[in-house]
């Protein structure tokens, strides 16, 4: 058999255009290299960071895991009930947060809380759960045995340590020391964002906008050109 | 002058109550507030501002309340990694200046509540100076939720008495 110059040049365009699909469909499964703004930096992982499957307790006997972070944002915080301060305080700002999104075009409906007790001891999956959604309904709150908050914290980055009560104190009075940071998972699970204390509502609202759409942008889809 | 009559009030113990009016002038509570906590929350915080306009130190050794079983002071330490909490055994107040207990530092801990405290109620606190006197404040309780706050947010000076 024997090809002529058109035979050639439509084979050798053929070739090229399969070559830019596979690139193409290899392309469209990473990140785009899209340079976020200063205003976002400091929040990013450098990399988004895939997390691999975790299992805790809910209420209801349930359990939780990747799955139920896939397809939101969720914004999750380390911390336990019998913590009157900052655990109180970072969720009252978390709830904020919610509200703030909801008065604007694109609110926070896809987005949840996860309130992870560090303190299985004191706090069961029903108390933590009836805690979280005082802050906003869309929180859940969640704990598990010492393994399993193991495998998420560790993960994420974060440590906790139970200490003991102090002296002459009652044995269930013990502070508990937990990560201070309001970390962010984005909708294919992936821990896309940090906001270290102290945190204000307005400003944690103003990022996460501008990280939803730099996130869009950056893994949006990409047909003829890219 | 003030020293002097109140050394004087203190030698004298039919008017003792008589001394923590006295001290008002100098160790006063301002805009003190618990924050409202989930209806299962074991703890709650008071916020408020110590205010010493005397000439002397201050010492806070205890406080309690009516309306807990127990109250703590103490600090949360927070960097941008980790937070905790530290037990402090008394506080110091500095003459001509205050102490600021706010959310993400220091706060009174208060812990078993006798009943379910909304925004709106007030909570009873009682500081115990180390000189003896003590000081009898009301803190408000404001809802966590900005938008439901009370408008008296702004209302200062709530002297002992």
């Amino acid at each position: 058999m024997k090809f002529g110059t058109a035979g050639k040049a439509i084979a050798l365009l053929l070739s090229v255009a399969i070559l830019a699909a596979a690139f193409l469909a290899w392309k469209s499964g990473q990140d785009r290299d899209v340079r976020p703004s200063a205003q976002i930096e400091d929040y990013l992982f450098w990399q988004a960071k895939a997390l691999s499957d975790f299992q805790l307790k809910r209420a209801g006997n349930g359990t939780l895991g990747l799955n139920d972070l896939s397809g939101k944002w969720t914004f999750l915080f380390f911390g336990y009930t019998h913590c009157p301060d900052i655990c109180p305080v970072t969720l009252a700002v978390l709830g904020e947060v919610f509200r703030i999104l909801d008065r604007t075009p694109d609110p926070a409906s896809q987005t949840q809380g996860l309130f992870i007790s560090v303190d299985p001891g004191r706090d069961t999956p029903e108390s933590l759960a009836e805690y979280a959604a005082y802050f906003d309904k869309r929180f859940i709150g969640a704990t598990g045995s010492v393994a399993q908050l193991d495998a998420i914290s560790r993960q994420i980055g974060v440590f906790y340590t139970i200490q003991k009560p102090e002296a002459g104190r009652p044995a269930d009075s013990y502070p508990v020391t937990h990560s201070s940071t309001i970390f962010l998972v984005d909708p294919q699970g992936r821990l896309y964002a940090k906001f270290p204390p102290p945190h204000d509502a307005q400003e944690v609202a103003r990022a996460f906008q501008t990280i939803r759409a730099f996130h869009n942008e950056r893994s949006g889809k990409r047909w003829l050109f890219f | 002058m003030a020293i002097l009559l109140r050394s004087l009030l203190l030698l004298v113990p039919g008017l003792l109550a008589l001394s923590a009016f006295a001290a008002s002038g100098e160790v006063r509570v301002i805009d003190p507030w618990v924050q409202e906590a989930p209806p299962n929350a074991k703890v709650l915080a008071a916020y408020l501002e110590i205010n010493n306009s005397g000439a002397k130190t201050q010492i806070v050794t205890a406080v309690g309340s009516p309306a807990f079983e127990r109250v703590e002071i103490h600090r949360t330490i927070a960097d941008r990694n980790m937070a905790g909490m530290e037990l402090l055994k008394e506080l110091t107040i500095l003459p001509n200046s205050s102490i600021y207990m706010k959310p993400g530092g220091l706060h009174f801990m208060l812990i078993g509540a006798r009943k379910r405290l909304r925004a709106g109620d007030m909570v009873p606190l009682n500081l115990t100076l180390k000189d003896g006197n003590t000081l009898a404040v009301s803190a408000t309780v404001r809802a966590a939720k900005p938008g439901e706050r009370p408008a008296d947010h702004a209302k200062h000076g709530n002297h002992a008495h």
